[in-house]
């Protein structure tokens, strides 16, 4: 008997890890897939209804049998009193977990965007399922509609909003607001953040892309019934297939109707698609406050550091071989510095910048030779000056702007607290509403425009 | 030990004796300076040709006029000697023989072979008989000669299958140990290169040469090998194999520490870094001490090449290594546990690939292992003529038509499919590998990610924890010398390696010279 | 006294041990006291750190054999010695059990969808049990072969982001004054004090010439590379910092496109578990020798089993809570206690170094006289060699 003990004991390692091994490998035996046994959402979109219920649309993946490349798009719609019982009676829904770590878009109406949006994220920031890295966007009209549109259309996909939203992000001015970086700027002092605008979009004409005219969405109409009890949950659900980029889908679209609503998919004729058009929403305190301007848009390009592609423009410019000429130049590069400072007490801002342009474009009723030659240089003082003015006044749009809605996207306050932490607290101890500070501050704009040619 | 007696007779009845049920065990009788004599030797072992060249024609032919002579005379003088006849005619056999014995004069003047000895124990006779040589008795002679004729049957000396090169030496190591020896030899042409043999297995009698370089090896890994050699008590050794099992110091490891190898020139490069090689008979495959899990990692093509080549393979050999091991354990641990961490478009293909099959990911990824380690051993076995049927039908079965049948998921295919290809990469260590593969999957389907994190930490402890002939098992990375480094996985510049391994413990450390 | 560790391996120790709690829960918990400036809390901490342990070290460089234990022994006798012992043994117990805590949060938070308890904590237990029955050699091994790969993977997760921060986020330094920061290293005491470890190494250094150097170096780069940590930490969260409990996680997901939509950011992850993992197993250990030096118990196995079956039973009591397990290491009474044990262990090692040398301490063995003697005679060999080389041309052993 003792050494049969002893031989037992001597392997006890080995034994202690197969019993290990044997009491947790029937569960591993026969556990499933968690992409299966999860419904893989890759957008969010929360609307709100007349009876003020958060109505929540999920794209959800589906699997495409057959070996096929490329996966479909599922949506699904949930209402509820708060966006967690919505998620919650959806996965009953789905009949699966929800699994929102690949969900990298959460999408807000103008409705949700009315109220502190912190009630709608409350959810998302709390759930370890969610990565913090999804990106915060703004849709004008229905964010279900978008969702679904975007899920069957044959041009764009869900997957494409962040495309835009990254371009924008990386090239533009910096727009791309996830959730924690939107909680940043709700908690500091300045408390402004600009939020990206995905739109339904119809088909345009291109020599319109430089109007800044919005056009309505061309989505079919959606009516949707929901119920009177707050924690029911009314879905409706459309099936659609749609294309990868890599895949060439036929992209037939089915559209399953429920309770009586219509519910409209992407029609292989209706072309209407997402866009963005650089617009930008203004958040303060977790509330959307206006749109920005085309003029702002483009201020904020040239204000921006990261931002290294925009185009600037004059029109009506006579000089030389230009006649009554629209030129849109190309920003090549930019170098942006800016400083904020104290002078005599009161706060000043100063934007120092120097761009290398190129000329993209330039529109006249009568060509001239000389005007289309590259030998030539456009860069003319007066031409620059013309541009400089040009900027100088979407600057000026932006800052009054900033001053009347008191929306600091400039990150004024910022600025001005890095370096110069206790003359801005004297500063704000003598202003009766401190948070009126902007009015106060002096800016300062120094453009310096070089062409290459 | 007994000893033979002086009388032929007696000797002969004490032989046929032992080997009465030998029917191939043949006596060949003789007369030598008018003496009887005796040959014997086992039929088929030894070289007819070179017996009858070399042992019979000599003896038979010899006729030593004076020595018959002075014979004569001892004859006569052993029945009436006087003393002082006596003494003349033993100088006189003296002076004529050149040798005090009889044994010593045939053994100088008349037998041709190359190597002759002498003994006079019975139990070595007997050992001797049966490896080959002949024995030879003369009448009041209290030894015997022993002849060898063994009869050298081996395949000639290929490149080994395992250790094939671009460049650099084939030769490989055959079964013949005395052939093994002189491969050795030819490339150590130094005197200090030192061989110590002994014979073990009761029934095999199995000769074992341990070679080390006297001056650059440590004389107390020498004497502990030796030690534990002498002290195998087997009823016999077969391969090479059987000896590394006496010499490991951990049993019931999967982790070899002995090193093996085929080829004379890898052996001779790692005894002069300080290691002891031992040489079986009948084994091509030389073992080598002490081991370190670094050098399956090393190839001889790595040295016969531009070092930063060397180094690329290297990495990618370790790289294999890590891919074999973690690829199929990480892919199910993630199915399993963490979905999060595969990108969308990955997280897509696997919801279409995996959509409506009938095994679990787990129990899937197990039937394909299980299935390619058949594969694999069947390919061993079979006939070669079935080698393209086979292959044909595995790579079918298992990759074409499991697939559409919705069986297993194309991915589960392909990765262990690339799982078993980099395990060749390191052919040496593919046995453990191959074991380490399928715990690794175990554990990643079972905890995930943490599991196979936390076996593999276990793995490295344990590593850490493995010395052999007090040489760490992880060396020179743990504990790290920094000179050693410079042949690790980035291999410098030959002449940069000037030392030898400080991790061997070795004397005479330098080894290029200014 | 059998030398275990070479100064590399100790450096290297001392490092892991040092960030090991640095990079999840701590940065927003520093960062709830002190906001902006938790980069300087955590510079002037581990400065204050490196500089006690010069200290300790031209301790052992003057008594290379000394263990702790004999110090106190010799200078407060033996019961002393055991009290010090008991008390360093309950600091590492909780400091391994406040390591178990974390990583079970993080693993819960950022790798696993869902993680029972008994599904972390069986394996966990047994691999402390295992660990436990190693020597201090081994685990110094196994951290040589992980360590650069370690340290460059976790780099790289904090370094990636930058280009996507701005730096100036930092500013301004000292928003509220300096009360914040003496604040934060009140409440953030517990996970320093890794000195402690190097005190517990006594006498199983191989001291060389260039240990202290060594040791330094690695020492200075740590603190460079904790400091860098914080600062990208604070420029990229700024005043959020203190909802990112998973620091290292989150910084590493916020590095931008496309690392972290391609799910690079499980570089870090799967990086940093195997740091967390080999540093719960090396706490264990270090309890487990503090324990050895209380009760001394020939089965190695008995000491491990006894302390990790200590910490499975907290592990329930606690119920793996974090929050709770955060609420005991920031309660007054607990900082109190670190806080005296943190000062008073090298207090006691000055007094010792002062009693010692006034006793004009000579180590029993000689060992001291035997390295001097060792390094005598290696001068004298290299001057032979010098000689010789010109005649045979080959090194000497």
């Amino acid at each position: 008997m003792k050494g049969n003990l002893k031989k037992v004991f001597r392997f006890k390692t080995f034994y202690i890890l197969l019993a290990i091994a044997l009491f947790m490998l029937p569960t591993t035996l026969y556990m499933p897939s968690q992409a299966q046994s999860r419904a893989i959402v890759t957008a969010i979109g929360i609307d709100k209804t007349e009876d003020n219920l958060y109505e929540v649309t999920l794209a959800v993946i589906t699997p495409k049998s057959g070996g096929q490349v490329g996966g479909g798009s599922m949506v699904e719609t949930g209402t509820g009193q708060t966006v967690a019982i919505a998620m919650h009676l959806l996965s009953i829904n789905f009949g699966k977990k929800l699994g929102l770590q690949h969900c990298d878009s959460i999408i807000m109406s103008d409705d949700v965007l009315k109220d502190d949006i912190t009630n709608v994220l409350d959810y998302f920031i709390r759930t370890n399922n969610l990565t913090s890295d999804a990106n915060l966007i703004n849709c004008p009209k229905s964010a279900k509609e978008l969702i679904t549109q975007g899920a069957s259309s044959q041009a764009s996909s869900v997957a494409n909003i962040n495309d835009i939203i990254q371009y924008n992000n990386d090239f533009l001015y910096s727009t791309n607001v996830t959730i924690y970086e939107f909680y940043n700027r709700y908690f500091s002092e300045a408390g402004a953040i600009y939020m990206p605008i995905i739109e339904l979009e119809g088909e345009k004409n291109i020599l319109d892309s430089y109007d800044t005219k919005t056009q309505d969405n061309e989505g079919g109409s959606d009516s949707q019934s929901s119920s009177s009890s707050s924690l029911s949950s009314n879905s409706s659900s459309s099936n659609s297939s749609s294309s990868d980029s890599e895949s060439s889908n036929s992209g037939a679209s089915n559209s399953k109707d429920s309770s009586g609503s219509t519910s409209s998919g992407g029609d292989a004729t209706n072309s209407s698609k997402l866009t963005s058009n650089g617009k930008c929403a203004v958040i303060k305190k977790g509330v959307k406050i206006r749109e920005i301007s085309e003029n702002e848009r483009i201020a904020l390009n040239i204000l921006s550091k990261n931002s290294d592609k925009g185009i600037i423009g004059t029109s009506n410019f006579t000089e030389g071989a230009l006649n009554n000429a629209t030129i849109i130049m190309q920003l090549v590069n930019k170098d942006l510095s800016v400083k904020g400072y104290f002078e005599n007490g009161k706060p000043k801002i100063k934007f120092d910048v120097d761009m290398i342009v190129k000329p993209d474009e330039i529109i006249m009723d009568k060509m001239d030779l000389d005007a289309i030659t590259g030998l030539t240089s456009f860069m003319t003082p007066k031409l620059k000056q013309a541009l400089i003015d040009n900027i100088n006044k979407c600057i000026n749009e932006l800052i009054e702007n900033m001053k009347t809605y008191q929306t600091d996207i400039l990150f004024v306050y910022d600025n001005l607290n890095r370096f110069h932490h206790k003359e801005l607290e004297n500063f704000l101890n003598t202003l009766e509403d401190k948070s009126d500070y902007l009015n106060y501050v002096d800016f300062e704009t120094n453009i310096n425009i070089r062409g290459k040619i | 030990m007994q000893k033979i007696s002086k009388e032929l007779n007696k000797n002969k009845t004490l032989i046929e004796n032992i080997f009465k049920d030998n029917p191939n065990f043949i006596a060949k009788e003789l007369t030598i300076f008018g003496k009887s004599a005796c040959i014997y030797f086992m039929e088929g072992l030894i070289d007819a040709t070179y017996l009858a060249d070399y042992v019979l024609k000599p003896c038979l032919k010899y006729k030593d006029e004076n020595f018959d002579a002075l014979n004569k005379e001892i004859n006569k003088s052993n029945k009436k000697a006087t003393k002082n006849n006596l003494s003349n005619l033993k100088t006189q056999i003296n002076k004529s023989s050149k040798s005090s014995n009889i044994i010593d004069y045939i053994l100088k003047n008349i037998l041709i072979i190359g190597k002759l000895e002498v003994n006079d124990d019975l139990d070595a006779l007997v050992k001797e008989v049966t490896k080959g040589k002949g024995i030879m008795f003369v009448d009041t002679c209290s030894k015997y000669i022993i002849l060898d004729l063994e009869k050298v049957q081996q395949r000639a000396i290929t490149e080994p299958p395992t250790s094939a090169v671009a460049k650099g030496p084939r030769a490989g190591f055959v079964e013949n140990i005395k052939t093994n020896i002189s491969c050795i030899r030819k490339i150590l042409a130094t005197n200090n290169l030192k061989i110590e043999t002994t014979n073990v297995g009761k029934y095999s009698n199995t000769m074992i040469a341990v070679m080390y370089i006297e001056g650059i090896a440590d004389k107390k890994i020498v004497n502990a090998i030796m030690e534990k050699i002498k002290k195998i008590n087997i009823d016999g050794i077969i391969d090479s194999y059987y000896v590394a099992s006496f010499l490991e110091e951990h049993k019931y490891s999967i982790f070899r520490e002995v090193g093996q190898s085929e080829k004379p020139d890898i052996v001779s490069a790692k005894m002069l870094e300080g290691r002891v090689t031992i040489l079986v008979d009948g084994s091509p495959i030389a073992l080598t001490l002490p081991f370190m899990l670094f050098e399956d990692l090393q190839s001889s093509n790595d040295y016969y090449s531009e070092n930063s080549h060397s180094s690329f393979v290297r990495i990618l050999r370790f790289l294999s290594i890590l891919i074999t091991i973690a690829l199929p354990g990480v892919y199910i641990a993630i199915q399993l546990h963490h979905y999060k961490a595969f990108p969308l478009k990955f997280l897509v293909t696997i919801i279409n690939t995996t959509q409506d099959l009938p095994l679990t990911p787990f129990l899937e990824m197990l039937l394909v292992l299980i299935l390619f380690e058949i594969l694999y051993e069947a390919s061993l076995r079979m006939p070669k003529y079935m080698g393209i049927a086979m292959s044909i039908v595995g790579a079918l079965i298992l990759g074409d038509t499991a697939v559409k049948a919705g069986l297993v998921s194309p991915p589960s295919v392909m990765i262990v499919a690339v799982s078993g290809i980099t395990l060749y990469t390191v052919p040496d260590q593919s046995e453990q590998i191959s074991i380490l593969r399928f715990v690794f999957t175990v554990v990643g389907g079972i905890l995930g990610i943490y599991g196979m994190v936390l076996f593999g930490l276990y793995l490295l402890i344990y590593l850490n924890d493995f010395d052999s002939y007090g040489v760490s098992y992880l060396s020179p990375y743990a504990p790290y010398y920094e000179e050693d480094t410079k042949d690790g996985i980035f291999q410098r510049d030959l002449l940069m390696m000037r030392k030898r391994p400080k991790s061997l413990h070795n004397k005479n450390k330098t080894r290029i010279r200014r | 006294m059998k030398k275990m560790l070479t100064s590399r391996q100790t450096a290297m120790l001392l490092f892991m041990s040092i960030i090991s709690l640095k990079f999840l829960v701590f940065p927003a918990l520093i960062s709830k006291y002190s906001q902006k400036d938790s980069y300087i809390v955590v510079f002037l901490f581990l400065l204050f750190e490196i500089m006690v342990m010069f200290f300790i070290l031209m301790f052992i460089k003057k008594y290379p054999n000394l263990t702790f234990k004999e110090v106190l022994s010799n200078t407060f006798g033996e019961v002393f010695s055991k009290i010090i012992y008991i008390v360093l043994f309950i600091y590492f117990l909780f400091k391994t059990l406040l390591l178990i805590k974390e990583t079970h949060n993080y693993f819960l938070e950022a790798i696993f969808d869902e993680l029972s308890w008994w599904f972390f904590i069986l394996p966990l237990t047994i691999f402390i049990t295992y660990v436990m029955t190693k020597n201090i050699k081994i685990l110094a091994r196994t951290i040589e072969i992980l360590f650069w790969f370690l340290v460059v993977s976790v780099g790289i997760s904090f370094v990636a982001p930058l280009y996507n921060i701005d730096l100036l986020n930092i500013f301004p330094v000292f928003e509220n004054g300096v009360y914040p920061i003496f604040n934060a290293m009140f409440y953030s005491v517990f996970s320093f004090g890794d000195y402690l470890l190097l005190i517990l190494f006594m006498g199983k250094i191989k001291f060389e010439k260039s240990t202290v150097k060594k040791i330094m170096s690695y020492m200075i780069f740590c603190l460079i590379f904790i400091t860098i940590f914080y600062i990208v930490f604070v420029a990229l969260f700024n005043n959020s910092g203190i909802n990112h409990i998973l620091a290292i996680s989150d910084i590493s997901v916020r590095s931008g496109y496309p690392y972290s939509q391609e799910k690079l950011d499980w570089l870090a992850i799967l990086i940093w578990t195997i740091a967390l993992l080999f540093q719960i197993g090396f706490y264990a250990l270090v309890t487990k020798n503090c324990f050895d030096e209380i009760i001394k118990i020939k089965n190695k196995m008995i000491p491990a089993l006894i302390i990790s079956s200590v910490l499975f039973v907290f592990s329930m009591i606690l119920y793996l809570n974090l929050e709770l397990t955060l609420k005991i290491a920031t309660s007054i009474p607990f900082i109190i206690s670190a806080l005296v044990i943190q000062i008073a262990i090298p207090l006691i090692l000055l007094i010792c170094f002062i009693v010692l040398k006034c006793k004009k301490f000579e180590d029993k063995n000689n060992a001291n006289n035997e390295m001097i003697l060792e390094n005598k005679n290696i001068e004298r060999t290299n001057q032979k060699n010098k000689k010789n080389t010109t005649k045979k041309g080959g090194a000497r052993v």
